[in-house]
């Protein structure tokens, strides 16, 4: 199981998610449908500006679907998404979430189109109604299952003098060498 | 960075040296902890600095004197040593910087330099 933090949703779905796939899969005769972990890239600016999406979607034991969406690069996690609807190979799902800053609900809706293998969903990310995105979305694993894990890496402290990253710069001399200064957030 | 960069050159000669930073003012090192995941490269190095002394240190060489070097992407080739002060990079990309627009941060433009440096050795 994920370490990270599961949403009421996550949690709550996973006692109902697992039993409905489990016995799809043991059938051994559907066709892979929307149901399952899905990501995807929303690219704003080829090579420039990109953002990783990661949507779940599943239904529960009363046959309803539910769903979440993360955009990991805005730390967005386990955002649930509403009106979800599967009608053949149609796919649509509205992903609304409250703008802190601007303090307005954005509303984003998506139209998709399952592929006859099942394994990618091909749409339209209309996002805040204004603009349109292209939203490629590829199965990674059924619902319910491991999200791929981040992994943190150690993390240096760095003095004012700065002698830390001089030492390894000058230590991997000979080597290509690039050096990138970030805001975390 | 990940995505053009580190894994389309799997070559050990490259070194990438993440510095995270208060660039916007309130950032802590538990969010660079947490970004670090960002850039899982066993390649990669990263840093954690509390203060703008770095970027600040910076501005001349890159030729943004008044404008601290967050978001800037420095490339080295294998003969920079860093003395006194920082080496000047043999090729730089950034975000936001009162600079030309070809040097605005472009992942595939990036790789491509990365690649011809590498290829020098």
């Amino acid at each position: 199981m994920s370490r990270r933090t599961w949403s009421s949703f996550a949690v709550a779905a996973l006692g109902l998610i697992l039993p409905v796939w489990a016995h799809a899969a043991g059938t051994g005769a559907a066709q892979p449908g929307a149901e399952g972990l899905w990501k995807g890239c929303l690219i704003y600016k080829q090579a420039e500006l990109e953002a990783d999406v990661i949507v779940e979607l599943a239904r529960a034991a009363d046959g309803k679907w539910v769903g979440t969406l993360d955009l990991p690069n805005q730390r967005i996690q386990f955002h649930p998404l509403s009106n979800i609807k599967v009608e053949g190979s149609a796919v649509t799902f509205d992903f609304n979430r409250f703008a802190q800053k601007a303090q307005v609900m954005v509303e984003t809706p998506y139209t998709g189109t399952l592929s006859a293998d099942g394994n990618t969903i091909t749409g339209d990310f209309f996002e805040g109604k204004k603009s349109h995105r292209a939203l490629t979305l590829t199965r990674i694993g059924a619902p319910g299952s491991e999200r791929p894990e981040p992994r943190m890496a150690d993390l240096r402290p760095l003095s004012d003098s700065s002698e830390e990253l001089r030492a390894l710069f000058n230590r991997d001399a000979g080597k290509t060498r690039l050096l990138i200064l970030l805001s975390p957030t | 960075m990940q995505k053009y960069v580190l894994e389309t050159i799997p070559d050990d000669n490259l070194r990438v040296y993440v510095v995270w930073g208060p660039m916007l003012g309130e950032e802590e090192e538990k969010d660079a902890k947490e970004a670090t995941a960002h850039l899982p490269d066993p390649r990669v190095t990263h840093f954690w600095t509390p203060t703008h002394v770095l970027a600040e240190g910076m501005d001349g060489p890159l030729g943004i004197e008044g404008s601290r070097a967050w978001d800037t992407f420095q490339l080295f080739g294998p003969d920079a040593r860093w003395g006194e002060t920082p080496p000047v990079p043999a090729f730089m990309m950034q975000v936001n910087k009162p600079l030309p627009p070809e040097t605005r941060l472009n992942g595939e433009k990036l790789a491509q330099k990365v690649r011809e440096i590498l290829a020098t050795k």
